[in-house]
């Protein structure tokens, strides 16, 4: 039991922490009133981004040449650089052309999911690989074994209770809380709802995106496949529901889903329950939800105007 | 200085050439970053993707249907948008219908009446037929009323409900492909489900299969959804229910004073949606003749934006669906052909941008930017 434990619990934190990055990115974005639903998109956006600097990298230099810091570096600008466009670009649409967010956040997600395994595709394609997947076995040592969460997973935590602490007790924080509730109220009290809806939308999407190179470098241990990633950006917005706009919480809960996750690997299930199985993850959300909205406790709710374009003549 | 100022209104056909002009633009972008990506001409990419879903008559049809049941989906999820509430989970609710209407085409080849040689096919669809569609319906009416019913109960919000369950409906429909039933076996590996009913030595052969009009099998489905567009266009602009809808969609607090009790309108909408959703589910299933997880292929996403586009006007959705279709399925053309080099995610690439194009042409359509000249006075 105990070396069950033992081998169980890195690997739920290593395949939670995806969704740590993922959800502690959207409730920061959400906080602003922003419903960003192109996260799937945007982790895949990172994840590719990074990889396509890692695969550089590797490409350029010699093996035994490679510098540990730059092979760290490159991947994660690269990665923050890719989703942050994504996230500007969500915040044109939606904050300066006044867009439908629902809309926008799927059409980011097509896109991003299609960028991601076209330029995947492609580079399988240039490195002549026989398998349908790329590996960067060296990159990927430098952020870790593969056997225990490496220190990204450190930092996943980190960014979630800072974040967690930011929403909480600083005055930028609570600035940004209220623009979400209310940005007409904000407005009046003299806030600049448009730049703490850029700010905090664009550096959740950079959050989010580093969610997908971790994916690629520790859980896949620096394997890129199409399709690879899977649903796990949806997961990452059901963690927010789940955790009720809480990144501490989150904390928890993601290596939950992810002991979820790969609990069906260690159970000997049929095939067909494994499926079944599966969904726990979407069950257990939905019956939080519920439970949220019929407690009607205020600090619980989702901020008031989520998903709704603000414009200052409208009021 | 730049100033926003909402429009009070704007002539249909500006409108339109608004949108028009900024389709034109996105094609333009479209060839620009395909030229980039891949150094081929861009006229080539277009032609190729004109052959690939217009060339032949076996291609325009399937084009058709995929139109059409691209069409279906967005009409489907339109009731509901009007009235301001975002289902996102047409892909869920189609999937599920389509899982109910595969339940009972796959174990109504499994009954000795529908096994029996003597019993004519024509005997045996009649009764099969209208079950597969009923069932769909009701699957689909589950999966649109739930959140429907918690929505206007205690206002649990709709858009991570319905998201939720899609992902229900996914992972149901897996179980079932890759659950071993002892007697039988939906599939024989667990991953893919063969035609339902294939087998011409048995007598429940094609079974369940939508009939082949006009030698082909895609006019059926094409027909219900033309049929349904023009239904719902009424139903939305006519009908006593349809001008509830655009109430509670302008305002809760407006139809509550009205006497339009609101929560019945929400509730009655997306049942109504997701039947709607479920028998497109039916037709896919009755068309294909088979149930796989990626049926659905992401349409309910699409349609939300089909939808969205065409300011949930019917008429224009037509319009929305073909130029989706054609670019996503033409880029997929493209991509078949190993002299291009691509993969079939280029569609999604320039799908994405198409849309990215459109959203951001609504700005112009509903404001307008005015360069106030009297800076230059106090100067």
């Amino acid at each position: 039991m105990w070396d069950f434990i033992i081998s169980f619990f890195p690997r739920a934190v290593m395949q939670g922490m995806p969704l740590l990055y993922g959800s502690t990115g959207e409730i920061l974005t959400e906080k602003a009133g922003n419903l960003n639903l192109g996260i799937p998109g945007i982790m895949y956006v990172g994840a590719i981004s990074g990889v396509i600097g890692a695969f550089f990298y590797e490409q350029a230099v010699p093996k035994e040449q490679m510098i540990g810091i730059l092979a760290v570096l490159i991947p994660m600008l690269c990665c923050l650089l890719g989703s942050l466009l994504m996230g500007l670009l969500y915040c044109f649409l939606t904050v300066t052309l006044r867009a439908n967010q629902n809309v926008t956040g799927l059409a980011m997600t097509m896109f991003g999911v299609g960028f991601g395994n076209f330029f995947g595709g492609s580079l399988i394609k240039l490195a002549h690989s026989e398998v349908p997947s790329l590996t960067f076995a060296t990159t990927s040592d430098f952020f870790g074994d593969g056997k225990v969460p490496g220190w990204l997973a450190y930092v996943g935590i980190g960014i979630a209770i800072l974040v967690s602490l930011f929403l909480r007790f600083t005055r930028k924080g609570m600035q940004l809380r209220a623009v979400g509730e209310n940005p007409a109220t904000a407005d009046a009290a003299g806030i600049n709802v448009t730049r703490y809806k850029y700010v905090a939308t664009i550096v959740g999407s950079m959050i989010a995106g580093l969610g997908g190179l971790y994916y690629v470098m520790e859980c896949a241990h620096g394997t890129w496949a199409n399709e690879g990633f899977g649903d796990r950006g949806w997961l990452a917005i059901a963690l927010v529901i789940f955790t009720t706009w809480r990144p501490s919480i989150s904390i928890f809960a993601s290596i939950l889903f992810g002991g979820l996750i790969i609990l069906s690997e260690h159970l000997s299930l049929p095939l067909g329950v494994k499926e079944l199985y599966k969904l726990a993850p979407y069950v257990v959300t939905l019956i939080v939800l519920i439970i949220v909205s019929l407690r009607k406790k205020r600090e619980n709710q989702p901020p008031q105007s989520l998903g709704l374009s603000y414009f200052r003549e409208e009021r | 200085m730049l100033h926003i100022a909402k429009r009070a209104g704007i002539p249909a056909w500006k409108a339109w050439l608004i949108r028009g002009g900024a389709i034109v633009l996105a094609l333009i972008v479209c060839a620009i970053v395909t030229m980039i990506v891949t150094g081929l001409n861009p006229i080539t990419v277009f032609k190729t993707m004109f052959d690939g879903t217009l060339g032949s008559s076996r291609r325009i049809w399937i084009t058709v249907y995929r139109i059409a049941i691209l069409l279906g989906i967005s009409l489907a999820v339109t009731p509901a948008f009007k009235m301001r509430f975002w289902n996102i989970g047409a892909e869920g609710q189609v999937l599920i219908g389509a899982f109910a209407a595969a339940v009972c085409m796959f174990y109504a080849g499994k009954m000795p009446f529908f096994q029996n040689p003597d019993v004519p096919l024509a005997v045996k669809n009649l009764i099969v037929i209208p079950c597969m569609v009923i069932a769909s319906l009701l699957a689909g009416a589950l999966w649109g009323f739930l959140p429907a019913f918690f929505k206007s109960r205690w206002n649990t919000n709709e858009t991570l409900f319905t998201l939720m369950m899609n992902y229900v409906a996914l992972q149901i429909v897996k179980f079932m492909i890759a659950y071993r039933d002892v007697k039988y076996p939906w599939s024989s590996n667990g991953t893919v489900v063969g035609i339902f009913n294939s087998d011409q030595k048995l007598g429940a052969y094609s079974v369940g299969w939508l009939p082949e009009v006009a030698g082909t099998r895609y006019l059926l489905p094409a027909a219900v959804i033309g049929v349904l567009t023009v239904v719902l266009y009424l139903y939305l602009k006519y009908s006593k229910h349809g001008y509830e809808i655009a109430v509670v969609g302008e305002s809760e607090r407006t139809a509550m004073y009205a006497g339009i009790k609101v929560n019945r309108v929400i509730v009655r909408t997306m049942v109504l949606s997701g039947m709607i959703c479920g028998l497109v589910g039916c037709l896919l299933v009755g068309t294909d003749r088979t149930l796989t997880d990626t049926l659905v292929d992401g349409r309910g996403y699409t349609a939300v934006m089909v939808s969205w586009m065409s300011k949930f006007n019917p008429i224009g959705m037509i319009f929305s669906s073909f130029l989706l279709v054609f670019m996503q399925y033409g880029a997929k053309e493209v991509a078949s052909k190993p002299e291009l080099g691509l993969n079939h995610s280029f569609a999604d690439i320039l799908t994405g941008i198409i849309l990215f194009f459109i959203i951001g042409c609504e700005f112009f359509i509903n404001y307008q930017l005015q360069f106030s000249r009297s800076k230059k006075r106090e100067v």
